[in-house]
């Protein structure tokens, strides 16, 4: 699949307060990118403007999936898996109801097999049945995982993957992110420079550091 | 939309978000409303514009609940990349009519034992419900969706949605009138026809819009 | 500028008109003089409404901030027009059938798009995101605005009527003298040029405060 993901001076203002301005770059296949920054200097944001959930405040983002602009939110939805502290799945609902729910929703015939293996990509499999509410933090967090991971997105965007991972789920993360990498890309938002080090094959800093080919940041005050 | 529907009944089922709402907030009206009547014989009309005020003031405390559950937990972002809003909408509504219908069935019962109405024509009184509901749930949905996205406060469903339905309640409330008076059928069916274009056309709008207060 | 001045003597003229050299018509009496007043207020709070309406919807279409604000303006001049004229038709129905109020259909929906105008505003008020607000609120306005004719032109065809026929009835009648239909159309043309007015002060006002912020930012800048 051949796809381009470009941000064309994008910039974000919430109610008049600039949080970040003028990004651009080209995200391709292939590849993971870091989108790296203190807080509060737009990582989250930024991500949540690329799968179209803000709309930018000035600049736009392209989304070209085989030569076609993808530029409602569900549609980006499709091609994209999101995982995000802002996303929450449901509860009262076991992991085996959450994630059958959003196939069906999406229109995936999602069976049995294939709803164990994911589970067990995550290391999930032994809660199958179990309701989210029962789930530790960490659990959870694998738990949103799968869901990203649920229609085998060609571009995974991860905002702060590792929080409440342990090692094992840390190294489950990084064999996640090493098979996004062959099947299209990942884009990661993190602090933690370790992270920074070992997926930032191209880096945008949201704070006046420009990085690496390709892509281009510049931006805000905070 | 199957799914959709079938998830918010278990959530509904195993959590009770707004049916334990709905239902108080039925039952403390209605128990009001008879005490304070106590023994004394309501005209017909009386009797349609209590029933449709309690039906009216029941939803509106639950019904925006399922959408306004869904901004707060932060599953409705999951929703908005898994569907198109239209599929959306068209789950919570039949969600909405659900409830709205089970609400209904239960404060019928009930007004007609403490309230002793007039007797009535069982059949066309149920089309009359049906198609009364069919407009409260019509109007309710997105306006639940411009609520939770508004920050989910309580109060702000009815006073957005009253506007929007008094031509269906009063509609109804004659309506209910004509069917407690013996009313002929003409009279009943301009009432139905009414009602259920009004719901028709406050769908229609409702789906056109619903992309734009869904998604930011 | 000149036209403002016409307009001044041309509302002078009129209101004189009104009270001077119109005789009491239509049985009614000297009372019968309030409906220059009535008429022309609740024509103006449609108008204001379906021009708030009409921008709600270019904003969602251009999503650009310049339309909303045209649509809360006239949406303010609106709710200050229908609260007149619904008190205005609140006095003549007093002194005609006796009630300040009985739920004429007439009465009925000029309250209900008082009513409209409220929630828009508590809805507005209770957005904390500009955007989002904008949004919503242009939603809103165009879905209220259907319950009004269904209101104004249905259910008073189905049930009684106490009010007055529309000036130009069903029939292409005139009720009116010729005299007396001139004075109020002057009335007409003069309340929409007051509005017109009002407009302009309005984005005189707006392009001012537009100014000043960016004076304020290039001055934070430096």
């Amino acid at each position: 699949m051949d796809f381009k993901i470009k941000l064309h001076e994008v910039g974000k203002n919430y109610n008049g307060h600039p949080v970040f301005h003028n990004i651009s770059g080209i995200f391709g296949p292939g590849k993971s990118y870091v989108v790296a920054g203190p807080n509060g200097s737009g990582k989250s944001t930024l991500l949540r403007i690329i799968c179209g959930l803000l709309r930018p405040s000035a600049g736009e983002v392209r989304v070209e999936v085989n030569g076609a602009l993808l530029d409602q939110t569900h549609n980006r939805g499709q091609f994209m898996g999101y995982l995000s502290p802002y996303i929450n799945l449901y509860d009262r609902l076991t992991a085996h109801e959450n994630l059958s729910f959003f196939a069906a929703l999406r229109g995936i015939a999602l069976k049995e097999e294939d709803l164990a293996e994911l589970l067990d990509r995550v290391r999930l499999k032994p809660f199958l049945h179990r309701r989210l509410g029962a789930f530790s933090s960490g659990m959870q967090q694998r738990m949103k995982l799968a869901y990203a991971l649920l229609h085998r997105p060609p571009v995974l965007l991860l905002d702060e993957p590792s929080t409440s991972l342990d090692d094992e789920g840390k190294k489950m993360l990084a064999a996640v992110i090493a098979t996004q990498r062959k099947l299209g890309t990942a884009i990661i938002a993190t602090n933690e420079g370790e992270e920074v080090e070992k997926y930032g094959e191209e880096i945008i800093h949201l704070d006046n550091r420009i990085e690496s080919a390709g892509v281009e940041g510049s931006a805000g005050r905070v | 939309m199957r799914a959709l529907v079938w998830k918010d009944l278990l959530e509904e089922f195993r959590a009770r978000y707004a049916i334990n709402t709905l239902l108080m907030f039925a039952l403390t009206t209605l128990v009001m409303v008879s005490f304070a009547v106590g023994i004394d014989t309501l005209t017909p009309k009386l009797h349609g514009a209590l029933l449709w005020i309690i039906i009216f003031f029941a939803a509106m405390s639950g019904l925006a609940r399922p959408f306004v559950k869904e901004e707060e937990r932060g599953s409705a972002h999951a929703l908005r990349l898994s569907a198109a809003p239209e599929l959306i909408f068209a789950g919570k509504f039949f969600f909405n009519l659900l409830l709205a219908g089970a609400l209904t069935a239960l404060i019928w019962p009930l007004y007609y034992m403490m309230m002793a109405p007039p007797p009535v024509r069982p059949g066309l009184f149920l089309l009359l419900l049906l198609a009364g509901i069919f407009c409260l749930a019509a109007a309710t949905t997105i306006l639940a969706a411009i609520v939770a996205r508004a920050g989910g406060e309580n109060t702000l469903l009815p006073i957005l949605s009253f506007p929007l339905l008094l031509p269906a309640l009063v509609m109804a409330i004659n309506g209910t009138a004509a069917v407690m008076n013996q009313g002929s059928w003409d009279e009943v069916k301009q009432v139905l026809l009414f009602l259920t274009s009004y719901g028709a056309v406050l769908l229609t709008a409702s789906l056109l819009l619903f992309g734009y207060a869904w998604n930011d | 500028m000149a036209w403002k001045w016409i307009l001044g003597l041309w509302m002078l003229m009129v209101i004189v008109a009104a009270f001077l050299y119109v005789p009491p018509a239509m049985g009614l009496g000297e009372l019968s003089r309030i409906i220059f007043f009535h008429v022309p207020l609740a024509w103006v709070g449609v108008l204001a409404y379906l021009a708030a309406m009409f921008n709600g919807a270019r904003y969602l279409k251009y999503n650009e901030a310049r339309y909303d604000q045209q649509a809360v303006f006239n949406a303010e001049i609106g709710i200050v027009f229908t609260l007149l004229a619904t008190i205005t038709g609140a006095i003549f129905a007093r002194f005609t059938w006796g009630m300040y109020w009985n739920w004429d259909p007439r009465q009925t929906s000029i309250f209900i798009l008082l009513l409209i105008y409220g929630a828009y505003f508590i809805l507005r008020s209770s957005v904390e995101d500009e955007e989002r607000r904008a949004r919503l609120a242009s939603v809103y306005s165009i879905l209220a605005f259907i319950s009004v004719p269904f209101l104004t032109f249905i259910i008073p065809r189905l049930y009684a009527t106490l009010h007055p026929d529309p000036i130009i009835n069903v029939e292409g009648q005139l009720r009116m003298d010729s005299g007396m239909f001139l004075v109020f159309l002057a009335f007409l043309a003069g309340f929409t040029g007051i509005y017109y007015w009002i407009g302009t002060l309005h984005a005189r006002l707006v392009r001012l405060q537009d100014t000043k912020k960016r004076r304020e930012v290039d001055r934070d800048h430096a």
